[in-house]
């Protein structure tokens, strides 16, 4: 039906019998390309999932390499697991790096991948700031946010169709092609949903209250960014790819009322962090 | 001046005590509340912020607690301490308490990126208000990940780094973190 409608404002536009013909084949193609891809992080295949992820990661690696302190980086994972251990997919392999970057930033792909640049932990006090940083990632992979962004990215690099190949297990990790890392930089550069968003924020708060910790850590670093200059460099690709902080605090306000309050007063652990994590 | 008589118990309120003329015998904490551990009182100097929505001023950190004014949206108030949920803010000659999610801290106005609470929290963490953003330091931006190339030897590492679930266990259990049981959050702004 939705076709149909399709094929007609087609015909409105376009007079000719065979400009109506091309654009109805090339909208069924675009529909089964969109279902092959919805395969690749809709539960298909975990495996899937973690070779995509795995990419992905080793693309952002590719751009920054990890911070070289194996006890910070034994950290961050023994506390992104944990928080992990309280969502949905606690059985994930889940890692966790920090990018050997000044930029303020965090990254998560499909299947378990977090990554967290220095220059964000430089902006962090304690280290419920820091599970609620991890936490948010956390959920965009839990909830497969990935997914969605790819969705929309149909007709831009990232094909449809190399997902669908992707998906039906024809593309190994070593035959990946540039237009797929192309498609993925995409995402990456232009952001998840604003929506997604939200709930990442949302469902933060929450894993790191279950983990023990004061969940306003995340709220607290949303603070902090906002009184950072949207222009500067290091941060500029996080305000492009995020709502703005205020939004973010304000969408978490109406959510979360006071039904957080009671868990307000669990600890920060303000010690261990600065034990592991080195300030300039 | 009105002051909100209630002051976080922990002492780590020297910053506050500059600032403030406490009142003599201040209230004990409700028997009901559990002592805040230290590090939640995060002492924070003078730094500027803005109410998100208009909002009360309480007379202590508590939703029941004596409401002292509305705060209009926009309102500009200063920080003087936070205490689990709430701020304590002192906005004209009124001082009380705010909930944490209806502040905004004030917009960067310089090009440094570095002011309001975040300085307000590194004086406090560290006696110096370093810790500024590499204006202009190139690393993690458009342009490196638009033209990087995938590292698998990196990956590999981050592998080699990965937790097993005992070692994440023993990790909280040495702060001690505790699990706790908490519902999701309905999507109200949605």
């Amino acid at each position: 039906m939705k076709r149909t409608l399709f094929a007609a404002a087609a015909l409105l536009l376009v007079s000719t019998a065979q400009a109506q013909f091309d654009f109805t084949k090339a909208l069924g193609t675009l529909a089964e390309k969109a279902g092959d891809a919805t395969k690749v992080l809709a539960g298909r295949s975990e495996d899937q999932e973690q070779k995509l992820g795995a990419q992905w990661a080793a693309t952002l690696l590719g751009a920054a390499p990890l911070v070289n302190d194996t006890g910070l980086q034994a950290y961050i994972n023994e506390l992104g697991l944990w928080i992990a251990l309280h969502s949905e997919r606690p059985g994930l392999p889940w890692r966790f790096g920090v990018l050997d970057s000044p930029n303020i930033n965090a990254f998560a792909t499909p299947g378990g991948y977090v990554l967290v640049t220095r220059g964000l932990l430089a902006q962090l006090s304690d280290e419920a700031e820091l599970a609620g940083v991890l936490a948010h990632e956390i959920a965009h992979v839990v909830k497969k946010h990935h997914l969605n962004a790819i969705l929309k990215s149909q007709g831009a690099s990232l094909g449809a169709e190399l997902l669908g190949k992707y998906a039906d297990n024809k593309l190994g990790v070593g035959e990946v092609t540039d237009k797929l890392v192309g498609g993925l930089k995409e995402i990456s550069l232009r952001g998840l949903d604003k929506g997604d968003e939200y709930q990442a924020d949302r469902m933060a708060l929450v894993l790191a209250a279950r983990s023990g910790y004061d969940p306003f850590g995340l709220p607290r670093v949303l603070q902090k960014l906002e009184t950072l200059n949207a222009r500067d460099s290091s941060i500029a690709l996080l305000f492009e790819t995020h709502p703005a902080p205020t939004a973010r605090l304000d969408a978490l306000e109406t959510a979360a009322g006071d039904k957080l309050d009671a868990f307000a007063r669990q600890p920060v652990f303000a010690e261990r962090f600065a034990a592991h994590v080195k300030q300039p | 001046m009105v002051i909100a008589r209630k002051v976080a118990s922990a002492g780590t309120a020297a910053a506050l005590l500059l600032v403030l003329a406490l009142p003599a015998g201040a209230k004990k904490p409700k028997p009901t509340e559990p002592a805040a551990p230290a590090a939640t009182a995060t002492p924070a100097t003078q730094a500027s912020a803005q109410v998100i929505r208009e909002t009360p001023l309480k007379t202590e950190p508590f939703a029941d607690a004596e409401t002292v004014s509305a705060l209009p949206a926009n309102a500009m108030v200063q920080i003087l301490m936070r205490q689990g949920a709430w701020m304590q803010v002192r906005a004209g000659e009124t001082a009380g308490w705010l909930r944490l999610l209806s502040l905004r801290t004030a917009a960067a106005s310089t090009a440094t990126g570095d002011s309001g609470l975040t300085q307000a929290i590194n004086v406090a963490r560290s006696g110096a208000s370093g810790n500024t953003v590499a204006t202009g330091v190139r690393g993690l931006s458009k342009e490196q990940i638009a033209n990087a190339a995938p590292n698998t030897s990196e990956l590999a590492r981050m592998g080699q780094s990965a937790a097993d679930e005992a070692h994440a266990r023993a990790f909280a259990a040495a702060a001690p973190a505790a699990s706790v049981d908490v519902p999701f959050l309905e999507p109200r702004d949605n």
